[in-house]
């Protein structure tokens, strides 16, 4: 088990202490995860990794509706919620995984940024932002949907820069009304 | 020219798509029916006028029966497709809490599995068929805007979306 000590005064510095744990982790889910607040560990959580992998699995036969809530959208509060940064990784490490539904890669990635968790924005951020390059368009979208319930002016760049390499005409799509929601 | 709206799920339609099943056919994916689904051999849609000046207080109204704060995505295509199709149509009171938008609502009725079926193949092929979404912000700012105007209260909205809303317009 590793225990990082890391500054995270800035939300750069966040991210690239996400960015160091993903890639010590080389494309392992994490069982243990050092929580950081305030610039200090103050927990370490195990995480049941076949648990968050049951939960994508069960939601592959789910009917989703926009606007509706449902099982996979509650197990993903509670994942978040116990687990927080190990749960955030642990879901990206899903969505990145190519035997993973594509729609429900996507919802993911949407209540990823819908969920109201403080602790974890960072590395929400950062999950949905590495997200936007995913081979996938319906991934990359509900990647676009996440960061516009961030509503996080700091993605201006990235989605911008997204938006000049996106095919997709519905991904475009979100992607302009995002941005301009973001320009405000 | 009036147009119909029914909610859908965008990721359904993939009418940009270069490929999907059944397009040598000039058919269309199954997956569609699934937001064309009856209940008693009926199916809700809403009326949007030509210059669609009631289309955000729909949206807001249709939006605020939901759970969650999320994208809505909306089918508007021309409503001569109901008549080409032989459906049968009445203009009931819809379930929103906007009670002036209910009067918008427009029932199908009798419909049988053939009609459902040539319902998707029409509005995904019609020229004058969109396939529209507003996001997650623009929703809000729907809901906010119905709010302000006095079409429905705050404390009427689910409590999952009701604490979401509440949030925003501090």
């Amino acid at each position: 088990m590793s225990v990082m000590s890391v500054k995270t005064g800035s939300l750069l510095g966040s991210l690239f202490l996400f960015g160091a744990m993903r890639l010590n982790q080389a494309q392992s889910v994490p069982e243990s995860t050092a929580i950081i607040k305030n610039d200090r560990v103050v927990e370490n959580r195990r995480i049941s990794t076949k648990a968050v992998k049951d939960a994508f699995d069960h939601a592959r036969s789910i009917q989703f509706e926009n606007g509706m809530d449902n099982e996979f959208r509650r197990q993903l509060i509670n994942i978040i919620s116990d687990y927080e940064a190990a749960g955030v990784e642990a879901i990206r490490h899903l969505v990145d995984n190519r035997s993973t539904d594509p729609e429900v890669a996507s919802m993911a990635l949407r209540y990823l940024g819908a969920i109201d968790h403080p602790a974890t924005y960072r590395q929400r951020l950062f999950v949905l932002l590495h997200t936007l390059k995913h081979r996938l368009p319906i991934v990359r979208d509900g990647a676009v949907l996440g960061l516009d319930f961030l509503g996080e002016p700091e993605a201006i760049n990235d989605l911008a820069s997204a938006l000049n390499n996106e095919h997709d005409i519905d991904v475009r799509e979100d992607m302009q009304a995002v941005l301009a929601q973001l320009r405000g | 020219m009036a147009y119909a709206l029914r909610i859908i799920n965008r990721n359904r339609w993939g009418i940009n798509s270069e490929d999907y099943p059944g397009k040598e056919r000039r058919d269309v994916p199954a997956v569609t029916l699934l937001d064309l689904a009856v209940k008693n051999n009926e199916l809700s849609v809403w009326v949007v006028d030509a210059q669609r000046e009631n289309l955000q207080r729909l949206m807001g109204t249709l939006s605020a029966n939901r759970t969650s704060l999320d994208v809505i995505d909306y089918a508007l295509f021309g409503l001569d497709i109901f008549e080409q199709l032989e459906i049968y149509t009445q203009n009931t009171e819809g379930d929103t809490l906007d009670t002036y938008a209910n009067r918008w609502h427009l029932a199908l009725l009798h419909l049988t599995a053939t009609q459902v079926s040539d319902l998707a193949v029409r509005i995904w092929y019609s020229s004058t068929t969109e396939i529209k979404r507003y996001t997650s912000s623009q929703v809000t700012e729907f809901i906010i805007q119905s709010i302000r105007d006095n079409y429905f209260a705050l404390d009427q909205l689910n409590p999952g979306l009701q604490e979401t809303i509440k949030k925003k317009m501090k």
